[in-house]
């Protein structure tokens, strides 16, 4: 048993496993870039690089072996660590020199250096020509001036560092340098002594799963993405939203079993005659409806009884028609499924027995056969459980219901990747685990069945 | 000696499921009224070539009449027409779905019962894997992944993934699990039987008696679950038009349904009862005529 269970949790692990991987592939190689939608265009490249580097989109989509160049400050001081373009250079925009801004303290003995990175590159090394890591923009305003007026100081493109201790220092960029090219000839300058150092990033076992996917299935086992519209995480959310989606699948999951219970007994009791005929065809006319025409339908017909119900959310007593249109929708194929169960238990060996003895058939269908058709009744219960949190997706859209299920839709519609992946992962969570427990009841209480 | 020939011979059981269904009126009946809206599938769109010039701004939201049988719409075009070609619509996709995911069910199950071992496992992983993401997510998420994209693109046979192609291939990727669990379990039981020891004996590789000996035997799964994959297919198709995520430039009954969706309040009730009617009536057709199959096929529910 307990061997069984361990490997039921073990398979269970690689389910969930392949869940995300399916979301990831799905919504963030398929889908591809969503900031258009989120972030404004006339902001322009810094503030879609501000929203990549929040959500985590800056990173490669795998593994990370990429590096980065560091300019170090050694000093400290109470001035603050900048790079600036100055004469016609763009380097540090191209270089993305804003990504770690300097945190300043107010106590700088033992504070740790001051670092200024650029863009990653992937396999970064001293020959790696500069212009590779600025992502096709130009590192110079226009075509930089020959190397003899450059010499003359003012016109050339460089960039000019200060540094915490208020030392200041240019350093020059020229065309087609390489890092390394780029390094010595900072590290040269004058002004510096070695209070600047440049260098690479380390390679470490980190920053190879500072990815985009370990990002990705660290927000959802947390739960802890970000919404990109709202900014809220999906914990939050799941605490504003789920009892919305609850108040109407709960009381719509208890009532349709109750009432598709009683309709099939009664069904399965006058089995043969008609009024059993009757009921199944009226279950399967019921499936064929379309769930719309349901939705339509009873909204029309509550709009016609008594019309302050048939609006969307605005007081507790709306739930009724939601409910009423969820019960009504499900009731056939549910009692067609019950009817088959207990119909298959009626035929059974003991039923014969205890008819035979004489017991009253109504103590026959209610003591006996209803205990043995419990088994599975229940667990094709529970089976439904890890779907109420969903809410019913239509109901909720078409009755203005902020529960789960609109907010999957909405997001779905406007790509908003963290809360759509962050759902589906609640889900396979849950119905993985409902069945397991669907396996594990049927062992305690099935003693024919054996877990391997 | 003229022994009479159906008591000494067994019949086959296509022969055997042919002979049932043909006595049996409700199949029949069902059988007829599917092969009514296959013809209506197959004619409307040659009969009504050009659907976005159809609009007619002098006879908008017309009752029922001699003229129009089902009225009119919102931009005045015959409710008649747009449910035929909305029947196109339904039938193409519930067929095509059915055609991309029957058989991949069939080949990924026969293949997973068959060979058993890290096949199986990675096959049963893969369908648990999708079986635990929500049907309808699922569908969405691929519809959307699709959007903007081109299967075969500058080829001849260039499919455009944003219309009724990204439907139906959503559908078919999504729905083959039912058949592909079906399959690999009755594979597994077939493969321990004594006619595909006698052909391992006789020297048969092990994909010709996959193909040639376990298949044949599983096969009826595979028409029974294509006959009842339409009923899921067309209201899958019914469910993603009414979310906009559906067919663009066709009517379908989806699409009907969520244009009509505030004409049941003004009292205009044709649109969304035609729409929701011939909906009704092939999904019933469908789900009976599935049953009916089945209990033909199965040799289990003899």
């Amino acid at each position: 048993m307990t061997r069984y269970v361990f490997r039921r949790l073990v398979q269970a692990v690689f389910t969930v496993f392949g869940v995300m991987l399916l979301t990831f592939v799905l919504f963030r190689i398929i889908a591809g870039d969503v900031s258009t939608a989120y972030v404004n265009q006339k902001l322009g490249i810094e503030a879609r690089q501000a929203f990549y580097e929040k959500h985590k989109l800056d990173r490669p989509s795998i593994f990370n072996f990429h590096k980065r160049l560091q300019f170090i400050d050694n000093t400290t001081g109470s001035h603050v660590f900048t790079i600036k373009d100055i004469s016609g250079s763009m380097a540090a925009r191209a270089l993305n020199l804003h990504l770690a801004p300097p945190r300043h303290s107010a106590n700088p003995v033992g504070r740790e250096p001051l670092i200024m990175a650029s863009r990653l590159v992937f396999a970064l090394s001293a020959s790696t020509p500069l212009s590779a890591m600025t992502d096709n923009k130009p590192l110079f305003a226009s075509a930089p001036k020959t190397d003899g007026v450059a010499s003359k100081g003012e016109g050339s493109p460089s960039l000019r560092f200060t540094l915490s201790d208020g030392t200041q220092f240019e350093g020059f960029v020229k065309p087609k340098e390489t890092c390394g090219e780029f390094i010595t000839a900072i590290q040269a300058c004058p002004n510096n002594r070695g209070k600047l150092t440049v260098a690479f990033s380390s390679w470490s076992l980190v920053n190879v799963f500072d990815a985009q996917f370990f990002w990705h299935l660290w927000e959802n086992v947390t739960f802890q993405g970000r919404s990109y519209a709202t900014n809220q995480t999906l914990l939050e959310i799941i605490g504003q939203r789920a009892k919305f989606s609850l108040s109407i699948t709960v009381p719509a999951l208890v009532l349709t079993w109750l009432i598709s219970m009683i309709i099939s007994c009664f069904v399965a009791y006058y089995r043969g005659t008609w009024i059993d005929k009757f009921g199944v065809l009226l279950t399967v006319l019921g499936m064929c409806i379309p769930y719309l025409a349901y939705m339509l339908l009873g909204q029309w017909v509550m709009f016609k009884i008594a019309p302050e119900y048939a609006a969307g959310l605005f007081h507790p007593s709306s739930i009724y028609v939601p409910v009423l249109i969820a019960v009504v929708a499900g009731l056939g194929s549910e009692v067609r499924f019950y009817r088959t169960i207990i119909l298959n238990e009626i035929n059974k060996d003991y039923v014969r027995t205890a008819r035979a003895k004489g017991v009253p058939l109504t103590s026959i269908l209610f003591l006996h056969v209803l205990k043995n058709c419990m088994l599975p009744i229940l667990t094709d219960l529970i089976s439904t459980i890890p779907f109420l949190i969903m809410g019913a997706l239509l109901l909720e859209r078409f009755f203005g219901i902020p529960g789960l299920g609109d907010l999957l839709l909405t997001s779905i519609t406007s790509r908003d990747v963290p809360i759509i992946t962050g759902l589906t992962y609640l889900t396979a969570v849950l119905y993985v685990i409902s069945l397991i427990i669907t396996d594990i009841l049927y062992a305690v209480f099935d003693p024919r069945i054996r877990l391997q | 000696m003229n022994v009479t020939k159906n008591t000494s011979m067994g019949r086959s059981l296509w022969a055997d499921a042919l002979r049932r269904i043909f006595h049996d009126k409700t199949a029949l009946t069902c059988f007829a009224i599917i092969c009514l809206y296959v013809a209506i599938a197959v004619m409307s769109p040659l009969v009504f070539p050009d659907w976005s010039a159809c609009h007619d701004y002098n006879h908008r939201n017309e009752a029922p009449s001699w003229k129009y049988p089902l009225g009119t719409d919102a931009l005045g075009r015959s409710v008649v027409q747009k449910v035929f070609l909305g029947a196109h619509v339904s039938i193409t996709v519930g067929f095509m779905s059915n055609v991309i995911a029957i058989p991949l069910g069939m080949f990924l199950g026969a293949l997973a019962g068959f060979f058993g071992r890290r096949l199986d496992d990675f096959i049963v992983w893969l369908y648990t894997t999708i079986a635990s993401v929500p049907g309808i997510i699922l569908l969405i998420a691929l519809k959307f992944a699709f959007a903007d994209h081109k299967l075969f693109s500058g080829s001849f046979a260039e499919v455009d993934l944003s219309g009724m192609a990204g439907v139906y291939i959503a559908l078919g990727l999504t729905s083959w699990i039912g058949t592909c669990r079906l399959i690999r379990a009755e594979t597994m039981k077939c493969k321990e039987l004594d006619y595909v020891l006698a052909a391992r004996a006789c020297g048969r590789g092990d994909l010709a008696i996959m193909f040639r000996h376990i298949l044949p035997n599983v096969i009826h799964i595979g028409i029974i679950n294509f006959s009842l994959g339409f009923v899921g297919a067309i209201s899958a198709e019914v469910i993603l038009s009414f979310l906009n995520l559906g067919v663009q430039d066709l009517p379908s009954w989806g699409k009907m349904i969520n244009e009509a969706r505030m004409d049941l309040v003004v009292g205009r009730w044709w649109e969304l009862s035609a729409a929701v009617i011939a909906t009704f009536v092939i999904i019933l057709a469908w789900n009976i005529f599935g049953d009916r199959l089945r209990d033909a096929l199965d040799p289990k529910l003899k």
